[in-house]
């Protein structure tokens, strides 16, 4: 038996998931202000996309990805055009303000780890994308997720118990 | 158990990306060893205090921090690498390999046989005993060691 897979409903795609998406473009990007444009063009691709015909086994995952991409053009463009009077810059925040120490450590840590690394983190933390969904989000193998994701929180519990060795 | 191992074992039962199965079993090995707890509260601690950094900080997540240019990750490219093109590749080599071994032993047999056909005959080892030659033939026999000359008629001229 051959299953024809039909085109996803985007409409109910959209109501699910806009939200989110407005809240992964605002955390990348430093605002609300440009959120729901790049909302709107994510979704604009993701149309054409299935347009086109692809059908992706991971609806969410594959926006996502789109939306990655989406994002990156976007601020290459913001850099070209020199918008960045909003932008906080980012060597001001690093630094602990949090009221818990266990959280500046993370955070600390977080500041090292490479991009790919911090992109795992944001998604499965902030997105709750699961591993085969990061994974098609990133295009990346499902092994280098997991093996990213379990370095990044072995290396902030080490961090954890250097600074409190009794408690880790 | 290798201690990373379990640790990835229990990061993804916390994910929930363990099988009922799998959880079972890692449930039953962690009831097993007790001491095994202080791991488990100190990965369950870690998750929880990445969340709360991950949710607290949006500016360690945002666009230009994410030098996309200069973080190669050359692990995943090699394990994303097709695995039929490292099958490919590694029969070229082994077919190069043979191809350049084959020519090297040909090379040394045709430059014996050149040897033999500029200084005269080659040792008896060397050449095939089949061969008829002008020379004294030795052959072993069940008696012991026959020695032959060949006569002038069974002589062949070089």
């Amino acid at each position: 038996m051959i299953a024809i897979k039909q085109p996803p409903n985007l409409e109910q795609l959209f109501r699910e998931t806009s939200a989110d998406l407005a809240r992964y473009f605002s955390r990348r990007h430093g605002g609300r202000e440009s959120a729901d444009d790049l909302v709107q063009e994510t979704f604009l691709k993701m149309a054409q996309s299935i347009e086109s015909g692809k059908r992706p086994e991971h609806l969410r995952a594959y926006l996502f990805g789109i939306a990655r991409h989406v994002s990156q053009a976007a601020w290459r463009q913001k850099s070209k055009d020199s918008v960045l009077e909003d932008s906080v810059p980012i060597q001001s925040i690093a630094a602990g303000d949090s009221s818990d120490p266990r959280v500046d450590a993370a955070c600390e840590m977080i500041d090292l780890l490479p991009a790919l690394q911090r992109e795992i983190l944001d998604l499965r933390f902030n997105q709750n994308l699961s591993y085969a969904e990061m994974a098609e989000a990133l295009d990346i193998p499902v092994g280098t997720v997991r093996s990213r994701l379990h370095n990044a929180i072995s290396l902030i519990r080490n961090r954890l118990a250097e600074d409190n060795p009794d408690t880790l | 158990m290798n201690p990373k191992s379990l640790e990835a074992l229990i990061v993804d039962r916390s994910f929930g990306e363990l099988s009922p199965e799998a959880t079972e079993l890692l449930d039953a090995y962690l009831d097993a060893n007790p001491q095994m707890q202080e791991l488990v509260s100190g990965i369950e601690e870690a998750l929880s205090v990445t969340e709360m950094a991950v949710s607290s900080r949006p500016e360690l997540f945002r666009e230009d921090v994410f030098d996309r240019t200069d973080d190669v990750d050359f692990g995943s490219k090699l394990i994303a690498f097709p695995g039929a093109t490292w099958l490919k590749a590694a029969a070229a080599f082994a077919l190069l390999a043979v191809a350049g071994a084959g020519g090297y032993f040909a090379g040394n047999r045709s430059a014996v046989s050149e040897l033999s056909s500029s200084f005269g005959p080659a040792p008896t080892s060397l050449l095939s005993s089949s061969t008829p030659g002008p020379w004294a033939q030795y052959r072993i026999a069940s008696g012991g060691i026959e020695t032959s000359i060949p006569t002038p008629s069974t002589r062949q001229e070089p």
